[in-house]
């Protein structure tokens, strides 16, 4: 049995999220989560590309190479939520910085 | 790219949507040292909207005060200089010209080209030297720079104190004591 779990910054349950399972570029399966963030199946052993899609969170889509044998595996896929931050850049003088630009990179922690 | 977020500043300030999460930070911006953006790392988290960064530079920008704007003129000690922003409003702390004549600004921007404005006035000199009090801007295309300031002799002034009483009778002895 395979599941996979959809989740909102960790912590809450994301329905209607959409799992596709390719094979070799085949789609075989198209579904969503359920209302506990849960889609579950089983397909034989093998190599699988999984496709999970969201429309409300980041990212929006997530992909992942899975090899499934005969063990049961629960797959977390976690999202996240938006929200608007504003950023104040001064110089040594306490100075406003008149133009530019900063650049943030997400961490994989 | 979903790891990468960019948010464009103008005078201070940007904003952008973004996740929680913990960014490595960065900055391009021309005439600064970008490797001096303090925190270099930010956690965004829920509830807290407002993040705070600050960027040097490395530049020097000399005054020098003389009575005749060169640099062979004599030096004037005591000269106060400010930085100020596009407006005049003056950030940071006074400098005062020392007794070569020179008051210095550093950590100021500068690049080849596309170097940000800076903005400084004097707001005092020596006590017996005019100066320009008016709002200038320079912008510093080398690592340092000296620019060269007009403080002339004050002017001769006449001061006369007659009697409130006796209109024209003048005092025959005293001070006026201005400050």
């Amino acid at each position: 049995m395979i599941k996979i779990k959809c989740m909102l910054d960790s912590s809450i349950d994301i329905c209607k999220c959409r799992v596709r399972l390719y094979k070799n570029d085949i789609l075989l399966i198209d579904e969503c989560t359920n209302k506990y963030g849960y889609y579950c199946f089983n397909i034989e052993k093998g190599i699988y590309k999984l496709k999970i899609s969201n429309k409300y969170y980041y990212p929006k889509i997530q992909y992942f190479s899975i090899f499934i044998n005969n063990n049961d595996e629960e797959i977390i896929v976690n999202f996240n939520k938006k929200h608007p931050i504003t950023v104040r850049l001064v110089d040594n003088y306490n100075l406003p910085i008149e133009k530019g630009r900063m650049i943030f990179w997400k961490m994989n922690k | 790219m979903e790891n990468e977020q960019v948010i464009e500043i103008t005078n201070g300030i940007g904003s952008k949507e973004i996740v929680n999460a913990t960014y490595t930070v960065s900055a391009n911006i021309t005439g600064y040292d970008i490797t001096s953006i303090t925190p270099n790392e930010v956690e965004i988290v829920e509830g807290t909207d407002d993040y705070s960064f600050t960027i040097g530079a490395t530049g020097t920008l000399t005054l020098h005060v003389s009575d005749d704007g060169t640099d062979a003129g004599i030096p004037i000690e005591g000269a106060k200089f400010v930085r100020c922003d596009a407006d005049g409003v003056t950030h940071g702390d006074e400098i005062t010209s020392d007794v070569d004549g020179n008051a210095v600004f550093g950590n100021v921007p500068y690049a080849e080209e596309g170097a940000p404005n800076i903005y400084y006035k004097q707001t005092a000199s020596d006590g017996s030297h005019d100066f320009d009090n008016t709002l200038k801007t320079i912008t510093l295309t080398t690592e340092t720079h000296t620019e060269e300031v007009l403080n002339t002799e004050a002017a001769l002034r006449n001061f006369t104190l007659t009697d409130t009483n006796y209109t024209g009778l003048p005092i025959a002895d005293g001070q006026i004591l201005l400050s």
